[in-house]
């Protein structure tokens, strides 16, 4: 298999620098489960800055995944809101979602399952298409089928889709947690380089402390139902895991976690 | 150090008559062939009514040469497109509603098991009550028969449905037709295809059956005629010729557009074919 | 919150929950048998009684083969030659099947037997059968030649390809495990094999009686003298339909006693930790 590292340049008619804000206002959801309510999160206020890169950081069960399903605007909250913002000020954001599985058409190619969810985008080409799939290092697969992939091949051709809308804001669902640590290390990677070019929003949910403290300029860290940290990452990429500052940070983030027990 | 004999033996012929599908495939037909002829010749008893390997062969070389067959095949062809046709129609109907309604789950789902469960014999002989002799009888058999099957593969197909594909549409707003049409008919196709073989293999058996009971032509009307006269060749000729019909139209034509419209199986599953 | 509103909640969510839907599907249900049992009597208005008779008349007919014992000796013949036959026909399409599924010669070698036997029907070999068999006179006490002959071959193509898929698709990460804690050649063909592979015995049991119920029938269009197939066929052709509807109705609700009485209930509690759905595999004659 040819090396899946890319250079990234972007073409012309790829835009950047229409990032959008997230604002979460009094986030309360709530479960109404056969054993009675269950209290998921209460009153999270949280603003994030567009072109930030912004890791929710949660183990199994904490509720990051119900967060970005109501960020994402497919759950409802039980109180409060999400707001968006767009640099050309009109609120109206284009969300791009990338899931934990790459959720592909096996029956539709990549270009065609990129063409799939650009139905509204009356600027959309083939050429668009293709050129996003060059992005994510995939120039030889246009018409190759999911079945076809591997799995680090689909969850880029996921991440092609997501940008090929143009969102303003980048959801990420644990995109990388059903790879082998090599091909994630990759994607991870390819990624921050993706985000540097151009310039999204990124909100990306994950169990792994490592993976968000390489990824994110901010860390928020979610547990007992509340945002108990929300930690600036200081660190210079590109970041190295083994270096003394990571491992400093790291272990500040960890007596955040453990802070809580201390309630 | 011992080899044993026959593993000797076994290095010594070529391996492509135990991997090459196609040479396989003629050893079974082979071992069929001489098998039937051991038979014919080593039973005593059974040689008074069984016919030998030769024998059916030269029937039905007698039956294809004399054209005999055309008027009866178009018959049976004529039962079986009409009892199919409707079959598709009705079935494909009634696999939707049942696939997709909960309402219509509910209520249908018991006519689908009974519609499996009853014995095609008892459909061929109340359609000949209801229809007497004549074509309308094999073809509603065939419609009847083939129905609950049909919508059962349907069914089955819209149940498959993978949620991810629908939770994923849904996240980027795509359009409720474009949904339908590229996601959830995409999905079910297959499983319809594969109803539809079925259904075709079926309403072809059907429609033979009640062509025996009450029909004056096709494919099933013969066999009674041969049967009258206790002809076993003449039987077996014309099984023969149904059913390398049938194989042809399974294998050869619907296997064919299945594997050219569904390429994209290909990569992942092996399917029985 | 008061004890009051914490008892209604409670009734609310017992409404909301499963009882609701437990109507619902019922009601459901109900409608769909009820509509019709409602419109085959009033088809049956139209038509005289023998061509389609009510629903009550058709219980009425069942009921008098019942009770004069004529349905008890031929049901037990046709169900006495089905016996035999799924037993044949498991054993010869089970053999095949496993062999089929442990290697590839096998296979190839037995696909076209199955294939073909897939595209005969059940007439064919029933009428086959009859023939080659002293036009249907030879049997063995219960088991008459010509009709398990038919059902047999009829019925072995569904079972091995069942088999055969269920063999192939045993789990290898189980074997391995088990071999790595070196258990026991018994136990694992117990505990790990048959679990594995049994939805699809299931399956080919149960499609094994299903077709072979109807290729039986099939079959005694040409027995000569017994069993259900042969006395709804003669029924038919000396014209006594209201017998023949008679045979259908007694026949089919034995059917639909296993069908729910037996089927079902094991397909639900043994496969509740199973998602597959084999509908291309349903078999039909």
């Amino acid at each position: 298999m040819s090396s899946e590292t890319s250079t990234i340049t972007t073409d012309e008619s790829i835009t950047t620098d229409n990032a959008g804000s997230i604002h979460i206002e009094n986030l309360t959801k709530e479960f109404d489960t056969a054993e009675g309510y269950e209290l998921v999160f209460e009153d999270i206020n949280v603003d994030i800055e567009p072109e930030s890169f912004v890791c929710l950081l949660g183990k199994s069960g904490s509720g990051k995944s119900t967060m970005l399903n109501i960020v994402s605007g497919i759950l409802e909250p039980t109180e409060g809101r999400v707001r968006f913002e767009t640099a050309d000020g009109t609120g109206d954001v284009t969300l791009g979602h990338v899931f934990q599985s790459p959720r592909l058409m096996p029956w539709d190619s990549n270009l065609q399952n990129i063409e799939f969810v650009n139905e509204d985008n009356p600027d959309y080409t083939e050429e668009l298409g293709k050129q996003h799939l060059d992005l994510v290092g995939l120039s030889d697969h246009y018409h190759k089928y999911p079945g076809q992939l591997s799995g680090g091949q689909r969850q880029r051709v996921g991440i092609a889709r997501a940008l090929s809308i143009d969102p303003e804001v980048l959801l990420m669902d644990e995109p990388f947690s059903n790879l082998d640590e090599i091909t994630a290390e990759e994607l991870r990677k390819e990624l921050i380089s993706l985000w540097s070019e151009l310039n999204k929003t990124v909100f990306f949910v994950t169990h792994d402390m490592t993976e968000a403290i390489q990824l994110a300029d901010r860390l928020l860290m979610l547990g007992d139902g509340e945002i108990y940290g929300d930690l600036e990452v200081p660190l210079d990429r590109p970041r190295r895991i083994d270096s003394d500052e990571f491992l400093k940070f790291r272990q500040k983030a960890i007596d955040t976690f453990h802070s809580i027990d201390e309630d | 150090m011992s080899t044993s004999q026959p593993r000797r033996l076994a290095n010594a012929l070529p391996d492509s008559l135990f991997t090459n599908r196609s040479v396989v495939f003629v050893e079974s037909i082979v071992a069929l062939v001489v098998v039937w002829s051991l038979v014919y010749r080593v039973l005593p008893p059974i040689q008074e009514s069984f016919v030998s390997p030769t024998e059916v062969v030269i029937a039905t070389r007698d039956l294809l040469v004399s054209m005999i067959w055309v008027e009866h095949f178009v018959a049976s062809l004529t039962h079986v497109a009409y009892g199919f046709g409707i079959a598709v129609v009705a079935g494909t109907t009634l696999g939707i509603l049942v696939g997709w309604w909960d309402f219509w789950e509910k209520a249908f789902q018991d006519y689908l098991t009974i519609g499996i469960a009853v014995p095609s014999l008892f459909v061929a002989i109340f359609s000949a009550m209801w229809f007497g002799l004549g074509s309308t009888t094999p073809a509603a058999a065939a419609a009847i028969v083939a129905t609950p099957y049909l919508a059962t593969n349907v069914y089955g197909g819209i149940n498959n449905i993978d949620n991810d594909l629908l939770k994923m549409s849904r996240a980027f707003d795509v359009s409720r037709l474009r949904v339908i049409r590229r996601v959830i008919v995409q999905s079910v196709l297959p499983d319809w295809f594969a109803g539809l073989r079925y259904a075709l293999a079926l309403s072809w058996k059907i429609a033979s059956l009640a062509e025996y009971i009450a029909a004056e032509q096709g494919i099933g009307y013969m066999i009674r005629f041969e049967m009258r006269v206790l002809d076993l060749a003449g039987v077996m000729s014309w099984v023969v010729f149904f059913t390398v019909l049938l194989l042809f139209i399974e294998y050869g034509v619907l296997a064919q557009i299945e594997k050219r419209v569904f390429a994209w199986r290909q990569n992942d599953s092996v399917g029985w074919s | 919150m008061s004890i009051r509103t914490q008892l209604s909640r409670f009734n609310v969510e017992l409404l909301n929950g499963d009882v609701k839907s437990l109507l619902s599907d019922s009601f459901a249900r109900a409608i769909g048998l009820g509509v019709g049992f409602v419109l085959w009597s009033l088809l049956a208005a139209q038509f005289p009684r023998e061509l389609l008779p009510t629903p009550l008349e058709t219980i009425g007919l069942a009921w008098g083969l019942v009770a004069d014992g004529t349905a008890w000796i031929h049901i037990s013949t046709t169900f006495q030659s089905l016996f035999w036959a799924f037993l044949f026909a498991m054993i010869l399409g089970g053999t095949l099947g496993i062999l089929m599924g442990l290697n590839s010669y096998s296979q190839n070698f037995f696909t076209p037997y199955v294939n073909i036997g897939l595209s005969i029907p059940g007439l064919a070999w029933a009428a086959v059968a009859f023939l080659v068999f002293s036009y249907g006179s030879i049997a063995l006490g219960t088991l008459r030649f010509a009709p398990v002959a038919a059902a047999t071959l009829t019925v072995f193509p569904y079972v091995a390809i069942n088999i055969w898929k269920g063999v192939e698709n045993i789990d290898h990460d189980l074997l391995r495990m088990a071999n790595a804690f070196s258990i026991s050649r018994r136990r694992v063909l117990w505990r790990v094999v048959l679990p594995n592979i049994a939805p699809q015995i299931f399956s080919a049991v149960r499609f094994g009686l299903a077709i072979g119920w109807k290729v039986t029938i099939i079959a005694e269009l040409f027995a000569g003298s017994a069993g259900v197939g042969y006395k709804l066929e003669h029924a038919y052709q000396v014209y006594q339909y209201e017998e023949a509807w008679a045979w259908a109705a007694v026949f089919l609700f034995i059917i639909i006693l296993i069908e729910y009485g037996v089927f079902k209930p094991i397909e639900r509690r043994a496969f509740d930790w199973r998602t597959d759905v084999e509908l291309s595999d349903i078999g039909g004659q």
